[in-house]
């Protein structure tokens, strides 16, 4: 399968639905774009998602939780999951945000760069085999996940509990993908 | 937050069939914050204060489509007991099918004709964006109760 152009330069992702007008946004969906970090004030990404205050504001608390969560599987494999997740299904924006958070927590540039030019078959080390063919068996719909998978992330030491946190790293981006693809779509960063 | 060993079943344990003390109901509640914010993310998409644009029915029957092609048997049976009765036919209920039966099997596949079909059946800006965290959510969902599922049986 060809593979879309993925990147990890930093993008711009255009809505293709009407945002909140910030002029008209209630006390309760300023509240949520605040509460979501300083960069959701000047997203347009977040501008969309503000319509539902309540939905965005409790989204980005279990996104928090599931990605930066202390303990249990290190960050580097979060982000590979949500990676993985992200190049199967086709998400250029997801694709470029977290391989970039991936490459800066482990330093393997040779694992992105072997992702993005084979996708999830691509020749792997093995921990990051497991961790890639999980998540994308994860990812599939419906999900075709097996025991063969988590048998052999136990084989590179993972525990359940850390199975668990990565589930829930793909879980939210099968999530997050849904919204990136469907409601807009990514553009090249405006030079500042 | 505190990890709070009162906080009652959720949602995930109700598909999972999950009781107390299980091993897979001790290691959701290590980490109590993802087990709290995947059930209040769920309260806001199911039983928020106001359904605005997006009527109660219109919500399950969303979820139900969409776990049903998520193969999500225990969700499936979860969105179906919460309906209660079949929907109301509609074009407006058709033409959110139709949107998740598309993207819910090719997230990829949207296109701006699709979002226009839903503007078109009398869906507002609001009402799209509550969709689509349906959507995703549901997504998110089938994939946390197929891997605790898993595990359970890969001990």
């Amino acid at each position: 399968m060809s593979q879309p152009l993925f990147t990890t330069e930093v993008l711009d992702w255009a809505p293709a639905v009407e945002p909140v007008d910030l002029d008209k946004a209630t006390p309760d969906q300023w509240a949520a774009l605040q509460e979501s970090g300083p960069h959701a004030l000047k997203s347009a990404y977040y501008h969309l998602l503000v319509h539902d205050a309540e939905a965005l504001r409790q989204r980005s608390r279990l996104y928090n939780a599931i990605m930066y969560g202390p303990k249990g599987l290190p960050r580097a494999d979060r982000e590979l999951g949500a990676a993985v997740e992200s190049i199967e299904n086709g998400c250029v924006y997801c694709t470029s945000v977290h391989a970039r958070f991936y490459l800066q927590l482990a330093k393997r540039p040779d694992v992105i760069e072997a992702l993005f030019r084979d996708g999830v078959s691509a020749p792997l080390p093995p921990r990051e085999r497991a961790v890639a063919d999980y998540a994308a068996a994860l990812a599939a719909t419906p999900p075709r996940v097996d025991e063969r998978h988590v048998r052999a992330l136990r084989e590179q030491g993972l525990s359940d509990e850390d199975i668990a946190d990565l589930a829930n790293s793909v879980a939210m981006f099968a999530w997050a993908n849904r919204l990136m693809l469907t409601l807009g779509e990514p553009r090249p960063a405006a030079l500042d | 937050m505190s990890a709070n060993d009162a906080a009652p079943p959720d949602e995930i344990d109700a598909a999972l069939g999950l009781g107390g003390g299980s091993p897979l109901d001790a290691l959701r509640r290590r980490r109590e914050d993802v087990r709290a914010y995947s059930q209040s993310s769920w309260k806001a998409l199911f039983e928020p204060s106001d359904f605005g644009d997006l009527s109660a029915q219109e919500r399950l029957a969303l979820a139900k489509r969409v776990a049903e092609i998520s193969a999500s048997t225990r969700l499936v049976s979860r969105y179906q007991a919460l309906l209660a009765s079949a929907p109301d036919a509609s074009e407006r209920l058709e033409a959110i099918l139709a949107y998740a039966d598309k993207i819910t099997a090719a997230p990829s596949a949207g296109r701006p004709e699709d979002l226009a079909a839903l503007a078109a059946a009398g869906l507002s800006p609001a009402a799209i964006v509550t969709l689509s965290q349906i959507l995703g959510f549901v997504a998110y969902q089938a994939r946390v109760v197929a891997s605790l599922a898993l595990l359970e049986t890969s001990a």
